[in-house]
């Protein structure tokens, strides 16, 4: 053994020995630590309840609205060196991302070029966006954070060319357990351009006291110049420049096929419907909009609130759980899995940082078939809609004609009837079974992260048909309902 | 490698199983039994002693909420001093001070030049040190330096560990050893020729 080695290891030995003892608080400090985050746990459950509470009655509400179409899969895959990476990205999944930034055959050289300019705890930079060797915009990379879950960026539009300075825009991925990447769709224009790209060669100059270091990069995704972004060393200075062949161009107008609901979305509604048969405890969606937020149409309270959850096939099966204030209710519905009248139009200016846009026109048809404690319904819906998209916010309004039968009602609401004849039962009996009525329901949904959403629905009612009436006998003619949700995407 | 500050707690020992159930006093025991050699570990990377209090309790405070995810396959002490390290790690990169790339040129200009021929280490140099004058000595190294030789030399990591920890390479982190073990010579070096 060297000389050197024998004093490196006599240092190591003895400074390993080095064992103070710390100050006499210390402990008392961590005892603090550990008991706050339970109290503040305890508290934000209590608030979140509170909260739940106090939305459940008011009178905005839920119920459904389309489950998918802004997500794309990437598999992406770096390998531990995190010096290459491989993708794939299927045809289907460029199409679903890109939609209307980059139509399908031209071809034209991109360059992006990546500078990190801070770095404290988020990693900030500014990715140059060059069309044929032009610069036409520059954006801005701040917060990049990524885990060993995922990795997200606010994107900021600062290009010369853009029409929308401050325009921010949020990018997410997620890391999945088969170690492919989910993100959002659709986002900044840079990053979209990036990923189309079969192949992208980065190479990474890392500049150490002035000694340039060059390495070559094999990247085919900007989550991979993400991924990047935020594995960089602290207060390095990294320069990416990134070229490739890519596909694109100037035409702001491209259509997309229709993307497929998730094979299963779980919803939890929670609303409020008023006047005498009306709840909103659930909401079913079908095929991006909502067929029915009945819980029971037999409950006949004038207003009832509930909770409701739902799991939505790709295949058009809705099937739904409910309970309201007065019963349990469980409600299967199958609709036309899709109902798009034509494809939706994505627009989106090329460079300019506007957010895509889609209008859509829906018409849906679905059966449902509701069964409760106290009775059961069939009914049909046939409805005809507008969808509108706007980044992550959805817009919805669909109208309704159903038709209704009230197949089955339990003992106990006869000897109610009994018990109180001319009451509303009576005319739920006589009124209910085979009733055409027409509905509108509007809603609105925004996505919060690639797999929440939360989701808001009124609902309005009425009856097409007259009903006969017993004298004094109040009849069901019209409702309100409405419901607040939050969707959640459990499988792709 | 062995260190030999920790005590092997049995797998699954009454302390432990308490300390899982969020018993204080059980916490309180492995807190006295190991918050020494943690505060120690830390010292060695933090840049002053309050710095590594404020980290030791971190490290503590990590450990009794991750209790459960502690499998008892090994050494409690080990896995406690490993967060240690990563913790102080992170503090230390939180603060925006783990510059090391910088530091590595930095000590390339100021500490690390060839040993002259006419300095030597007297053998008994090292003895003769208190283990706080070692530790100090470790501190004053520059960031770059002191990083990997704690965790190489003291630790007991290996070059591919460290590198991964510290986002440098493997081929980094050698040299950075090299560099530390001729500077911290030079230091030892100056201090022999102080006492003859």
């Amino acid at each position: 053994m060297s000389l050197e080695q024998k004093l490196q290891d006599d240092i190591a030995k003895r400074a390993r020995a080095y064992a103070p003892h710390p100050k006499d608080e210390s402990w008392e400090l961590i005892q603090e630590r550990l008991v706050e985050p339970r109290r503040k746990r305890r508290i934000f459950i209590w608030l979140w309840l509170l909260g739940g509470v106090a939305l459940g009655f008011g009178y905005l509400g839920v119920s459904s609205f389309n489950s998918d179409s802004t997500f794309v899969e990437n598999s992406h895959n770096l390998d531990q060196t995190r010096v290459k990476g491989e993708e794939s990205v299927s045809a289907s999944n460029i199409d679903q991302l890109v939609g209307s930034i980059l139509p399908a055959e031209s071809n034209a050289d991109v360059e992006l070029s990546t500078k990190l300019i801070n770095s404290k705890k988020s990693i900030v930079g500014s990715i140059d966006v060059a069309l044929n060797g032009q610069l036409v915009d520059e954006v801005f990379v701040n917060e990049v954070l990524g885990t060993a879950n995922s990795v997200s960026a606010v994107i900021e539009d600062v290009g010369q060319a853009s029409s929308l300075n401050n325009d921010r825009r949020f990018v997410r991925g997620e890391k999945r357990n088969d170690s492919s990447l989910e993100i959002q769709a659709p986002f900044a224009n840079a990053i979209s351009t990036a990923l189309i790209s079969q192949e992208i060669d980065l190479s990474a100059e890392t500049s150490i006291g002035g000694q340039a270091q060059e390495k070559a990069l094999e990247l085919q995704s900007p989550f991979a110049l993400l991924d990047l972004l935020s594995m960089a060393p602290v207060e390095a200075e990294v320069e990416l420049n990134l070229q490739t062949s890519s596909i694109l161009s100037a035409v702001p107008h491209k259509k997309v096929r229709h993307v497929a609901l998730p094979e299963i979305s779980l919803v939890l509604n929670a609303g409020l419907g008023s006047h005498q048969v009306e709840q909103a405890a659930i909401g079913i969606e079908a095929v991006g909009f909502p067929v029915s937020a009945l819980a029971a149409q037999s409950s006949l309270v004038n207003t009832t609130y509930g909770l409701g959850i739902e799991a939505c096939f790709k295949n058009g099966l809705v099937v739904a759980l409910g309970i309201d204030r007065t019963q349990l209710a469980w409600t299967a519905a199958l609709a036309q899995p899709d109902q798009q009248t034509q494809e939706p139009v994505a627009v989106e200016d090329l460079f300019t940082g506007q957010p895509t846009r889609f209008d859509t026109m829906v018409t849906t048809t679905s059966y449902e078939l509701r069964r409760s404690t106290k009775a059961a319904y069939f009914s049909g819906y046939a409805g005809l809609g507008y969808r509108y998209e706007l980044g992550r916010w959805k817009l919805m309004v669909l109208g309704n004609v159903h038709r209704g039968r009230l197949a089955h009602v339990n003992g106990t609401l006869f000897a109610d009837q009994l018990n109180d004849p001319g009451s509303l039962y009576d005319n739920l009996q006589l009124n209910s079974s085979r009733n055409w009525w027409w509905s509108v329901r509007a809603g609105t949904e925004v996505q919060l992260t690639p797999r929440i959403a939360l989701r808001a629905t009124l609902d309005r009612r009425q009856r097409l048909q007259q009903p006969v009436l017993d004298p004094g006998a109040s009849a069901i003619l019209a409702t309100y309902g409405g419901s607040l949700g939050v969707r959640v995407l459990l499988k792709d | 490698m062995l260190f030999h500050i920790m005590i092997p707690i049995e797998l699954e020992s009454d302390g432990l199983i308490l300390a899982k159930a969020k018993d204080p006093a059980a916490q309180r025991q492995l807190y006295e039994q190991y918050a020494p050699m943690v505060l120690g570990t830390c010292r060695r990377y933090c840049e002053n002693i309050a710095d590594a209090e404020d980290v030791m309790q971190e490290v503590f405070v990590k450990a009794f909420r991750k209790l459960d995810t502690f499998q008892g396959l090994g050494d409690f002490g080990a896995w406690l001093r490993r967060i240690a390290v990563t913790t102080s790690i992170d503090h230390v990169r939180k603060r925006g001070r783990l510059q090391l790339d910088k530091y590595v040129m930095d000590a390339f200009a100021k500490g690390s030049e060839p040993l002259p021929l006419q300095m030597r280490v007297e053998p008994t140099v090292l003895e003769n040190m208190a283990v706080e004058e070692i530790v100090a000595l470790i501190n004053k190294l520059p960031e770059g330096f002191r990083f990997v030789f704690n965790l190489v030399a003291v630790e007991g990591y290996s070059h591919s560990e460290a590198a991964k920890l510290l986002g440098i390479s493997e081929s980094t982190s050698r040299s950075q050893l090299t560099r530390a073990r001729k500077w911290l010579i030079n230091r030892l070096a100056s201090i022999s020729t102080l006492c003859l």
